[in-house]
């Protein structure tokens, strides 16, 4: 499996790829939306699953999951928001835009499992 | 000009604080501690990220150069002599945004949230804002402040 | 190590009669550190002191020492299956065999995941003219109190909830989320211990009783499958949790498999009721 996390935050990337890495992941790191599309490109794999913050300078999350969406070749690609933006609107925002779990800053190693297990990444009971 | 709503605005910090420590700073035996005494010791540092729109304001997080550092050592998994200036920025900002964000939920909305900013205590100056909400943590012996203000200091200075 | 055989053996008897654990010798550093927060909070210097001040004290004071080692970990739609076994096998029996309110009681619902997973799980699945009731209880007035609140913080919400049942069935209530009130007003709440008699209560169609008969023997365990039986409506449905089943200790409950899971089922016509012997 292969999982891209896009924060701005080393710390944070560091925490999410730790986490992915430990369920077996293959991980790629993007510090922004652009960033994340150009690796993308450049690499031209498609991952399994895509990690996105929300606020990042250049290309916000949502503009990156915007940008996704219209690719058909991403199509594959799961899309999970991990961000501090909680309101009732962003979070609606965000799942009409496509994407397709949500996760709230701060989480729990379990609360990522969890979210992951919903979307049929890792089996049930993972831990 | 500073926002009649917001000076209004019950905000539990504490609450949110206590989310954050528990999730992100909780390295087994040393707990944290939430509203702690204020003794209003010197800080060194602050990280803040300002809110934009419906709400008005910043939320700063201050700190000492030794707590920043064990701040970074925890998120980072290092050990507290191993981090970097460029980690200590990284570290205190993205928790300046958690909380921010966190915060902004409670808050009048819609808002935007900025990017965080790290600098020295001394070159920061918050005019024309008022402080909504106010909490110490307390955790490994040093405190961190963490400050809702409300009012745009640009705006203020235009006035 | 302030916790002698003896406390420990004495907290332990106290935890048996009241909730039907079984703490076994060795747990005395997991005994000893919960308690540590509940002596500090009522003005014990030491968990000794709490313990010896126990033989003497307030039913409040147990109370708390007993809701202090009880585990409450639960999450949203925990394991999944049973809320797929609910809503594809259970309900279309249930909506066939009645007309009137769906009844379910979730009987160790903990800080409320599990009874408002239910709810969430009806509120998609249920016909229109449908109605459903349940019940949530738990042993902690604690636990109730959160339950009756419906309130979750961030962390909470992550566990499992997905995010399109968030945006729906949810509102903020500050920093925390809060379960709509349209939900809510299908839901009550009240202080029922398994190990004891149960309160009157009208007959349900099913019942959670999930990742609570792991922590007792078996002979509790038999007794509260017993109870529960009696409380079901005639064919009426039982969910356990993943490391639990009725086998080898109950044998009047069908088992009936679904997918990786199980599901049990309470004969159709009412057997004679057996006169209880166990009281734990
Ligand atoms: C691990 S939680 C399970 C919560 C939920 N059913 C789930 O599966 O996620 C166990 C719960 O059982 C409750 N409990 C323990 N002993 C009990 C008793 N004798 N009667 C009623 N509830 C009890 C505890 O207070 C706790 O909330």
């Amino acid at each position: 499996m292969l999982g891209i996390v896009i924060d701005d935050s080393r710390a944070m990337r560091k925490i999410l790829r730790g986490l992915l890495a430990d369920l077996g992941f293959e991980v790629l790191e993007a510090g922004n939306g652009r960033e994340a599309l150009d690796l993308l490109q450049s690499d031209g794999r498609v991952p399994d699953l895509a990690l996105v913050d929300w606020n990042m300078p250049v290309m916000t999350g949502l503009e990156f999951v915007v940008e996704a969406r219209k690719l058909s070749e991403l199509r594959q690609m799961t899309l999970m928001m991990v961000t501090t933006e909680s309101e009732h609107g962003q979070i609606v925002r965000a799942l009409a835009a496509g994407a397709h779990e949500y996760v709230i800053k701060p989480f729990t190693r379990d609360g990522i499992i969890d979210k992951l297990a919903l979307l049929g990444l890792v089996p049930v009971g993972v831990l | 000009m500073t926002n009649d709503v917001a000076t209004t605005v019950e905000v539990d910090l504490d609450m949110i604080a206590e989310q954050v420590w528990s999730a992100f700073l909780n390295s087994g035996e040393d707990e944290a501690v939430f509203a702690a005494e204020d003794k209003g010791a010197h800080m060194d540092l602050a990280a803040s990220v300002a809110m934009v729109g419906a709400y008005e304001g910043h939320l700063i997080v201050s700190c000492s150069h030794k707590a920043s550092r064990d701040v970074a050592s925890v998120l980072f998994a290092m050990e507290v002599d191993e981090v970097s200036q460029d980690d200590i920025g990284d570290a205190l900002g993205e928790l300046a945004n958690v909380l921010g964000g966190n915060v902004k939920s409670v808050l009048p909305s819609p808002s935007q949230l900025s990017l965080p900013r790290v600098s020295a205590t001394e070159h920061e100056r918050w005019p024309g804002t008022v402080e909504v909400s106010r909490t110490v943590v307390s955790w490994r012996g040093e405190p961190y402040v963490l400050t809702l203000l409300s009012g745009s200091n640009h705006q203020e200075v235009s006035a | 190590m302030e916790m002698t055989p003896a406390l420990f053996a004495f907290v332990a008897d106290l935890v048996y009669r009241e909730a039907g654990m079984v703490l076994r010798p060795g747990k005395e550093y997991l005994v000893e550190s919960k308690l540590k927060p509940v002596a500090k909070n009522t003005g014990h210097p030491t968990v000794g002191a709490l313990a010896n001040a126990l033989r003497t004290g307030s039913a409040s004071l147990r109370t708390q020492v007993v809701e202090a080692l009880t585990i409450n970990e639960t999450s949203w739609f925990r394991d999944r299956e049973p809320y797929a076994a609910l809503q594809d096998v259970i309900l279309p029996d249930v909506l066939s065999n009645s007309t009137g309110p769906v009844r379910i009681w979730s009987a160790a619902c903990s800080s409320g995941q599990e009874p408002y997973s239910i709810a969430i799980t009806l509120e998609k699945a249920l016909p229109i003219g449908r109605s459903y009731q349940i019940m949530g209880s738990d042993l902690s007035e604690e636990m109730l109190r959160r339950s009756r609140a419906g309130r979750f913080n961030q962390l909470e919400i992550n566990r499992g909830l997905p995010a399109t049942d968030l945006v729906t069935y949810f509102q903020r209530a500050g920093a925390e989320w809060e379960v709509i009130p349209r939900i809510r007003q299908n839901l009550s709440f009240q202080r029922v211990n398994l190990c004891a008699t149960l309160p009157p209560m009208q007959k349900f169609d099913v019942v959670f009783l999930r990742n609570v008969l792991i922590y007792f023997e078996p002979e509790t365990k038999r007794a509260v499958l017993d109870r529960i039986r009696q409380v079901l409506n005639p064919g009426g449905w039982l969910l356990l949790g993943a490391a639990e089943s009725t086998v080898g200790i109950d044998s009047v409950f069908e088992r009936v498999p679904v997918g990786r899971t199980a599901i049990y089922r309470a004969p159709a016509r009412e057997r004679q009721l057996v006169k209880e012997v166990t009281q734990c």
